[in-house]
């Protein structure tokens, strides 16, 4: 059985890996809910629509269903890598290859 | 003429890029092996000594990832299925940040501080158990052999397409032919796809064993930079060639997909030469109701008429005897109206480079209309596109929320990738990597979608074969823009992308059996001598198993690449995320994770090879097998973390601790 107390005093780096993770999946779910929410609607009835409705020369689902959320995502992206992921001392080698 | 002119001049863009392209490879090759002298071997030769800076960390990373299937399957099916396919990658929008982002820091850093070089190497460290490595090593190779298997096979025939049109190789083909043609199972493969799988399979065996992984990386680079520029060019040559995006738009929500059937081909009278009619064959008829409108039908079959005959039969002998009536030859028929289109004047314009005599023809049976999107216009530029077997759609909403999943996890959970994460050099470097890949795959994908849903208005029919409409586009935008030299740089792009992902493959291969089997399990002591020897070779020989093995490829190419992508994903995804994230996980429960996630997915490919008879997929109650081998893969770690032995605290507080 496992020992119920374990638990060690995780170290800063760790603990600010899980927070990135965190937002990381935050990121993937706000994205989920987009792309398939809209599309889920709107481009499977997007058939039916004559004539059909563009928006700078794309299917308008596909731009408010993936281009728009793509320069969002995109904009995030740049937000996370450059303000909210931290930098962290990285161990070096050991001398010898140790199997 | 004219016609068989441009085609030769890009034939031999193509034969002369390809050459320029190889040389530099090996150039590449021979400074990376320079690097490898007065470092420790296994790490340089594996890993490049965890020293990679951002454009080699960003660059091999998305090279690696847009293998072969981003430049001939994805525009394939782009062209196939119109703009859904904008729903089907809709994961990658946030790829970058999750496919990377996910486990790349902790994996580096645990990859350092047990002084791993491969996945399975770092579970069995910071796990403290051998069967851990021994399981991981086994699922690793088993499915990424697989991978590598489909990559060769990819290699081969994107080669085939590119110097189709070149005399040198036709010639050398034809020897072949004649070599290989009575030995049995090799003979009954085509001589071009022989012929071009030895060159592509000794040149990239060569390059990889005698660079190892700086010359991989490097090579990535450089193939990476080839990939964006094609993309490039050819987006702004199809929106130049189309006067706009919108247009193009507007005239792909007129089109409805088109019937399938066979036809009777005939020639009167008959002629004093042989007339081939090649795959693709334009055939112009009269509408007996309306003899104002025409009707366009196009071969998907090579056919021939010899001087004895006037009618067509099937060229291929085995297609030929494997048919009930050769003289029944496949053709589709466009159902879009194409009076005063865009369409028409292509069409017109490549049944006047037939320069063939007038053809009738006469159908046979009824023709067969897709069974999803006929007769449809908007088909195209709707979900869930357009399926000629399919009654639900290339992409019913279920599937849609698989691959959005897919996409970004199944990208973390595969060890080529992680590979490289455990090959950066600072957490700067990954930063900036992350941003980096960001506008790449943008500047690839993106641009993409809009090229091939275009191409279905600037090369209507080719149905016939979507796979190869990444060259045919790339030869008919640069000969259209008086440019056709530029051919050999645009069709250079798959074939870099197929090359970057082998290489890679192939050396996590290697280094999985040279470390994880050889080092750990048989020879501890090995001098870095005989290590060096061992690796070189065991790169030589899967590179040479992995040839033989496709002398005689079977059909299910991507079925093969899903499998083995999948089958990774589903095997690490959940197990090395809870390694590097969970730290009471247990090496017992690491196994189960494994085994219970490579097996279900091995599973549901059964059940699907037994309910469809050929190589595939189950979807069980519609979801892709992806998503349930993640689900049973992490249920089994729960569980069987409950019932385990906890791991040795020791290693516990090296990897998590206040020191960690």
């Amino acid at each position: 059985m496992p020992d119920p107390d374990q638990r060690p005093d995780t170290g800063a780096s760790y603990r600010q890996s899980l927070r990135e993770l965190r937002v990381m999946l935050i990121v993937w779910g706000a994205a989920f809910a987009w792309v398939i929410g809209y599309c889920s609607t709107n481009a499977y009835s997007a058939v039916d629509k004559e004539p059909i409705k563009l928006v700078l020369g794309f299917p308008a689902w596909v731009f408010y269903g993936w281009v728009i959320p793509l320069m969002i995502a995109n904009a995030i992206t740049l937000w996370f890598c450059l303000f909210f992921m931290k930098d962290e001392p990285m161990e070096e080698l050991p001398e010898e290859d140790n199997v | 003429m004219y016609s068989s002119l441009l085609a030769a001049s890009a034939g031999n863009a193509a034969l002369i890029s390809f050459t320029i392209y190889i040389v530099f490879v090996f150039i590449l090759a021979g400074l990376a092996n320079r690097k490898q002298e007065g470092r420790s071997f296994m790490n340089e030769y594996f890993l490049g000594s965890r020293n990679l800076g951002l454009w080699a960390f960003a660059f091999t990373y998305a090279a690696t990832s847009a293998s072969g299937g981003s430049f001939m399957g994805f525009p394939s099916l782009i062209y196939s299925h119109g703009w859904v396919l904008a729903l089907w990658i809709g994961g990658y929008v946030v790829v970058p940040l999750v496919a990377i982002g996910l486990i790349a820091k902790r994996l580096n850093q645990v990859a350092r501080k047990s002084g791993s070089i491969t996945v399975p190497e770092m579970m069995r460290k910071r796990l403290g158990s051998t069967t851990v490595g021994n399981v991981g090593t086994t699922l690793l190779v088993f499915f990424q052999f697989f991978f590598l298997l489909a990559q060769f096979k990819a290699g081969a025939m994107i080669m085939t397409t590119l110097l189709d049109d070149v005399a040198v190789f036709q010639q050398a083909v034809s020897t072949v032919d004649r070599w290989t043609d009575p030995i049995p199972w090799i003979g009954q493969a085509d001589g071009d796809y022989l012929l071009c799988l030895l060159v592509f399979s000794v040149s990239v065996v060569a390059y990889t064993a005698w660079g190892g992984f700086r010359a991989v990386v490097w090579t990535d680079v450089m193939q990476g930079v080839i990939m964006g520029l094609g993309v490039m060019i050819m987006l702004a040559l199809v929106l130049m060639q189309l006067g706009g995006l919108g247009k193009a738009t507007q005239e792909i929500a007129r089109q409805t997909p088109p019937l399938k059937g066979k036809a009777t081909l005939q020639v009167e009278p008959a002629t004093k030469h042989e007339i081939i009619l090649k795959k693709g064959t334009w055939i112009e008829l009269t509408d007996a109701h309306s003899p104002t409108h025409r009707i366009y039908l196009r071969t998907s079959e090579r056919a021939i008429i010899d001087t004895k005959r006037t009618t067509a039969l099937l060229a291929e002998n085995k297609k030929a005897n494997e048919s009930k009536n050769p003289t029944h030859i496949p053709v589709i028929q466009l159902r879009t109206p194409v009076e005063n289109s865009i369409e028409l004047s292509s069409i017109k314009r490549e049944l006047a480079e037939q320069e063939l005599p007038k053809l009738k023809a006469s159908l046979q049976g009824n023709l067969t209309p897709y069974a999803f999107g006929a007769d449809k216009p908007g088909a195209y530029v709707s979900a869930p596109g357009p399926h000629s077997g399919k009654a639900t759609g290339f992409l019913p909403l279920l599937l849609a929320v698989c691959f959005f999943t897919f996409w970004p996890f199944a990208g973390s959970g595969q060890p080529s990738y992680m590979a490289r994460q455990m090959a950066f050099r600072d957490t700067a470097t990954l930063r900036h990597s992350i941003i980096f890949v960001m506008v790449y795959f943008t500047l690839i994908y993106f641009p993409l979608i809009i090229i091939f849903t275009s191409g279905r208005v600037l090369l209507p029919g080719w149905e016939i074969a979507s796979d190869r409409i990444m060259p045919e586009m790339a030869t008919y935008l640069t000969s259209s823009a008086g440019a056709p030299w530029l051919a050999g740089l645009l069709v250079a792009a798959p074939f870099a992308a197929v090359m970057s992902s082998v290489d890679s493959f192939l050396l996590l291969v290697s280094s999985s059996v040279v470390r994880d089997v050889y080092q750990q399990n048989i020879n501890p002591d090995a001098d870095e001598r005989t290590i060096k020897k061992i690796s070189y070779g065991t790169t030589i020989v899967i590179g040479t198993l992995a040839m033989l093995a496709m002398l005689n490829p079977p059909d299910f190419l991507q079925d093969l690449i899903v499998f083995g992508s999948g089958g990774l994903g589903a095997s690490f995804l959940m197990p090395v995320v809870f390694t590097l994230y969970w730290p009471k996980l247990t090496a017992r429960a690491c196994v189960a994770g494994m085994i219970s996630g490579g097996g279900t997915m091995g599973v549901l490919y059964l059940i699907g090879y037994i309910v469809n008879g050929k190589f595939g997929e189950y979807l069980l109650l519609g979801l892709h097998p992806f998503v349930w081998s993640v689900a049973v893969s992490t249920l089994a770690i729960v569980l069987a973390n409950k019932i385990s032995k906890p791991t040795d605290s020791a290693l516990v507080e090296k990897f998590f601790g206040k020191n960690a």
